[in-house]
């Protein structure tokens, strides 16, 4: 039933990535159109997220179009980084991490939701091309994923 | 090569350049109306149209002129602790002290005070007839953005852009303009202060004497900041004879990785490659 479920975070991800808005952004990190896979071992599944900043909160869907997800909840974590030392290049800090945390709940072919975890980092925070990676979990199934923001 | 190995040798480049500057700095300071200059003989008054009103370009009858780099990180001078960021754009400007992807050095436009931090500086056409300032980029993306000075108001939706739409109005003999409907595309500062489409962008802009303006910007941004910040005021040079010239920023950018390849990691030696 999960992997119903799971299949059901899929359709229409071609066509929907290409709609989806690639808009290079320099504003809040996870603002933007991402994609990527997600599933278990070689089992994958194609993952078009769609994030906005409204501040205070981030919003979003996942697979936008005619069967979008609404994501239920979102989190930037921050754990600051250690600014570079007296006489050091500024270069020369430890970065802060961006660590996310999206909820989600998907219809399942039961006519319920199965509720999703991604919990990954953000690589590459500030770069045009960043990726979230981390694991995903779904009642007893877990795995992991991955995407870039286009 | 990796950001950081083009970091130290950056550091290295930079070593020479200041010694080089520091044995011809005094000549160029006379040549662009720098600080020895300015000690030796007073600026000539701040120059008027007729109605009063400040010139903020060249003088007619004058010769052309531009105004020289002198805004740097809009944070200068102020605890970074002071400045009102929301955490994430703390982290931000944070990690953009490490890794410098500016947008600008990749022939990127950039508005808002990122426009006046260009080596080649900028040239105001204060054109009162047609109740317009436009403000150029020399060097850089060489593009330019238009202040309406025309008592207009903003539109209701405007489309955001990396320069924005920007309206003036006079305060005594200080140009106000608020810049709204500004994109995320680009940097607001050299050192990568962040903003948001939220932003509105006011900067104060008062022409001291002849060789010297006076700017000074407040960023208005509640999806990057919790409360209105203003910086110091900045002084922005004369340069006589500084006139706009034709530059193709992507012509020989030593960092074409950063343009189109996979923004990890670039093979250059200098940071600012415009």
């Amino acid at each position: 039933m999960q992997m119903k479920s799971i299949r059901s975070l899929i359709p229409f991800v071609a066509v929907l990535a290409l709609a989806a808005p690639a808009v290079a952004q320099e504003g809040h990190p996870l603002k933007g159109t991402w994609y990527g896979d997600f599933g278990t071992g070689t089992d994958r599944h194609d993952l078009t997220v769609v994030l906005d900043w409204d501040a205070p909160r981030i919003t979003g869907v996942i697979d936008p179009g005619p069967d979008a997800i609404p994501i239920k909840s979102a989190e930037l974590n921050i754990t600051p980084g250690i600014p570079a030392g007296e006489g050091q290049r500024s270069t020369e800090g430890t970065p802060p991490e961006f660590r996310v945390r999206i909820e989600v709940d998907a219809p399942n072919g039961a006519g319920g939701t199965d509720s999703f975890i991604f919990e990954g980092m953000i690589f590459n925070p500030v770069a045009g091309n960043r990726r979230i990676v981390g694991t995903w979990t779904c009642g007893d199934t877990s795995g992991n994923f991955q995407i870039r923001r286009l | 090569m990796t950001i950081r190995s083009m970091n130290t040798m950056f550091a290295k480049t930079a070593a020479v350049l200041l010694a080089l500057v520091l044995t011809t700095g005094s000549s160029l300071a006379a040549q662009q109306g720098g600080a020895d200059d300015e000690e030796a003989e007073p600026a000539a008054p701040t120059p008027r149209w007729p109605d009063g009103k400040p010139i903020m370009g060249s003088v007619p009858g004058q010769g052309v002129g531009g105004w020289g780099a002198g805004v740097t990180t809009l944070p200068r001078d102020q605890e970074l602790d002071d400045i009102p960021f929301q955490p994430w754009a703390r982290a931000v400007y944070d990690i953009r002290q490490i890794d410098q992807f500016e947008p600008h050095t990749r022939c990127k436009a950039s508005g808002a005070s990122r426009q006046f931090s260009t080596p080649y500086g900028t040239e105001f056409v204060d054109i009162p007839e047609l109740e317009r300032l436009y403000i150029m980029d020399n060097g850089g993306p060489n593009s330019y953005r238009i202040v309406f000075l025309d008592g207009r108001s903003f539109p209701e939706d405007i489309v955001p852009t990396n320069y924005g739409y920007s309206i003036g109005h006079w305060e005594g003999d200080t140009l106000v303009v608020e810049t709204r409907g500004l994109n995320e595309k680009f940097w607001i500062d050299t050192r990568g202060t962040p903003h948001t489409e939220q932003l509105k962008f006011i900067e104060r802009l008062t022409r001291l004497d002849m060789n010297t303006m006076q700017y000074q910007a407040t960023i208005d941004d509640s999806g990057a900041y919790t409360r209105p910040w203003t910086t110091i005021d900045f002084n922005l040079r004369w340069r006589p004879g500084a006139e706009l010239f034709e530059y193709i920023c992507q012509q020989a950018n030593q960092g074409p990785e950063l343009m189109l390849g996979s923004q990890e990691d670039v093979d250059n030696t200098r940071f600012f490659v415009p």
